[in-house]
């Protein structure tokens, strides 16, 4: 019986804990870009009626869920997933492929190549979700980090990477 | 050229997972086969390597509970398949990861076809296509070395022998923080073992395109990293240098356990072959390692056989040299340029290790006198075999080529 042994791994709180505040902020950034920036505006206007959308970590990650409410508004709607009826849900494989996108080491598309992410709900839907959250990426990061982060760093025009870009921050911050 | 044959059949069903972070794609991969406990059958030396540790971070979140079994060893021991068969039914355990090498996988394998069915099935279930319901879920996650068999659908375990596309692993899982420092000259071996099944696959009557698909990449993988692997680690050079090297080394090594891996899905949907076969002959009755000595009688198995059956395996030539130099060379030269470059990477691994790696089975310690006796056990009683097996040891004894 030497030979033999159980064990439960334990939990990666601190990873945890980065998760969370980093889907926290994104999600407030996702409700802000929609109210600042004319094209997550109109991705979100082509989105079915009350769409809601979650992203998360298998099998009890860190999550967070947006979605619009009755009168179009985008709005962060926080960290559980199994409150609202989900039109869109993408989960990474583990949390540790959630911190690899998070950490800016993985994007979305590559993260995908390699089978880390996987997507429950419309296909068109969820690549309009990817192109929101890159586009608010590009918002919240440094270029050399956002250019790890997305498939194609954006040329936008100055207001766009100036006004808009802080406009997007603060408003994030103070949750509006 | 390759020609459409008739009919081929090819089954795979591992899914490979191999790369960054691979291992935490387990805890998912499992899951989607309902499995929630999973048994870790592995050695000692992973264990104190830190090879187990690594397997329990990548289940961190996962909230499993993993059992470990480190008590493998080196030999076929049905005591361990019994112990091991009572902790998987007694303690709820629903897969087995098997984290090794050789015999590590051969005795996971063992123990899944117990707890699948009986424990008669051991018996009952012996020999080619003696298993006829899937087992339980089985992951191999190879480490640095090994047999090239991992991941192949066939288990030799003491006097037991067992052959089946069910004993072949559902998932295999490559990471690059289980391929551990090991001495150079371990990963020559399996590479060996791998190239031979992946030659050996062309030397079918009418070819099989999916399995020269798989062998095409294991053959251009060893051709491109192993003595690339060997030089680098072997020469002697300044921290600064090793430092550098050492990104390039992990993915030589990946590129060998990824080639082990392939040579496995090859080898289960191939016959045997004589090359491998005579390699295990040779390995039983002297000291050198039946992968080596497969390596050492490949081409003149092959070049026999092409010689006897008149068959056309120029096409062999391209995953060892690449488009450009395959087409600079002509037709009628590429099987013979193919065999000679078989016989250069042994005369050159020989050199890197300063002759520990024989070229020649007299290199290796093979006596003339044991030849006979090898011819006899592989081919039987078939004179016709016994002669052309006689004619490769013959001139795999010297390194000499088998004329036409």
């Amino acid at each position: 019986m030497n030979d033999f042994r159980e064990i439960t791994p334990g939990g990666r709180p601190f990873t945890r804990m980065y998760l969370n505040v980093m889907l926290w902020f994104v999600g407030r950034a996702v409700q802000a870009a929609a109210r600042q920036d004319l094209e997550v505006k109109r991705e979100f206007e082509a989105l079915p009626h009350r769409f809601t959308f979650a992203l998360t970590a298998a099998p009890d990650g860190p999550s967070m869920v947006v979605g619009k409410d009755e009168t179009g508004r985008v709005k962060y709607l926080g960290r559980r997933p199994g409150d609202y009826p989900l039109h869109v849900r993408l989960t990474l494989k583990s949390m540790e492929a959630l911190f690899l996108l998070f950490t800016f080491r993985e994007s979305t598309a590559t993260a995908t190549a390699r089978d880390r992410l996987y997507v429950e709900g419309g296909l068109p839907e969820a690549c309009a979700v990817v192109r929101i959250l890159d586009i608010v990426q590009v918002y919240l990061l440094p270029k050399p980090v956002a250019k790890l982060a997305i498939k194609r760093y954006p040329r936008w025009r100055l207001k766009r990477h100036t006004w808009d870009r802080a406009m997007v921050n603060l408003r994030a911050v103070i949750g509006y | 050229m390759m020609t459409l044959p008739d009919h081929f059949e090819f089954i795979c069903p591992t899914r490979t997972a191999s790369g960054l972070k691979a291992l935490e794609h387990l805890p998912g991969d499992l899951e989607a086969m309902n499995a929630r406990k999973p048994l870790i059958i592995t050695d000692k030396r992973s264990t104190e390597k830190g090879l187990v540790d690594q397997i329990a971070k990548a289940f961190r979140t996962s909230g499993r509970t993993l059992g470990v079994y480190d008590g493998a060893g080196p030999a076929a021991d049905m005591d361990a398949v019994k112990h091991l068969y009572h902790l998987y039914l007694d303690r709820g355990f629903d897969a087995i990861l098997a984290l090794g090498r050789g015999a590590t996988v051969d005795l996971a394998k063992v123990v899944n076809i117990a707890v699948s069915g009986r424990p008669e099935d051991l018996a009952r279930c012996q020999g080619i296509d003696g298993l006829h319901h899937p087992l339980n879920p089985l992951a191999v996650i190879p480490v640095a070395g090994g047999t090239a068999r991992e991941c192949a659908g066939e288990v030799a375990f003491g006097d037991l022998y067992y052959r089946s596309r069910y004993l072949m692993p559902d998932l295999v899982t490559i990471d690059p923080r289980m391929i551990i420092e090991e001495d150079p000259l371990q990963l020559v071996p399996t590479a060996v073992a791998a190239l031979t099944f992946a030659v050996e696959a062309y030397a079918v009557p009418q070819g099989n395109p999916l399995v020269e698909s798989y062998a095409q990449l294991t053959i251009g993988f060893v051709f491109d990293h192993l003595l690339d692997e060997v030089r680098q680690t072997v020469a002697q050079k300044k921290w600064a240098a090793r430092l550098s090297e050492g990104f390039s080394l992990k993915k030589g090594r990946l590129a060998l356990v990824n080639a082990a891996c392939m040579a496995g899905y090859v080898h289960a949907n191939t016959p045997s072959g004589l090359a491998a076969r005579l390699g295990l002959a040779i390995g039983q009755r002297s000291a050198v390692d039946p992968a080596l000595a497969m390596g050492i009688v490949l081409p003149g198995v092959m070049e026999e056989q092409v010689n006897r059956r008149g068959w056309d395996l120029s096409r062999l030539l391209r995953p060892m040299v690449g488009l450009d130099r395959f087409a600079a060379t002509p037709g009628a030269q590429r099987f013979a340029a193919a065999m000679a470059k078989i016989r250069h990477l042994f005369n050159e691994l020989f050199v890197l290790s300063e002759a520990a790696i024989p070229r020649t089975l007299e290199d290796a310690g093979v006596t003339r006198d044991a030849l006979a006796a090898v011819a006899e056990a592989v081919a039987g009683a078939d004179p016709e075999s016994a002669r052309a097996c006689r004619t490769i040891l013959e001139h795999a004894f010297i390194g000499q080529p088998v004329a036409p």
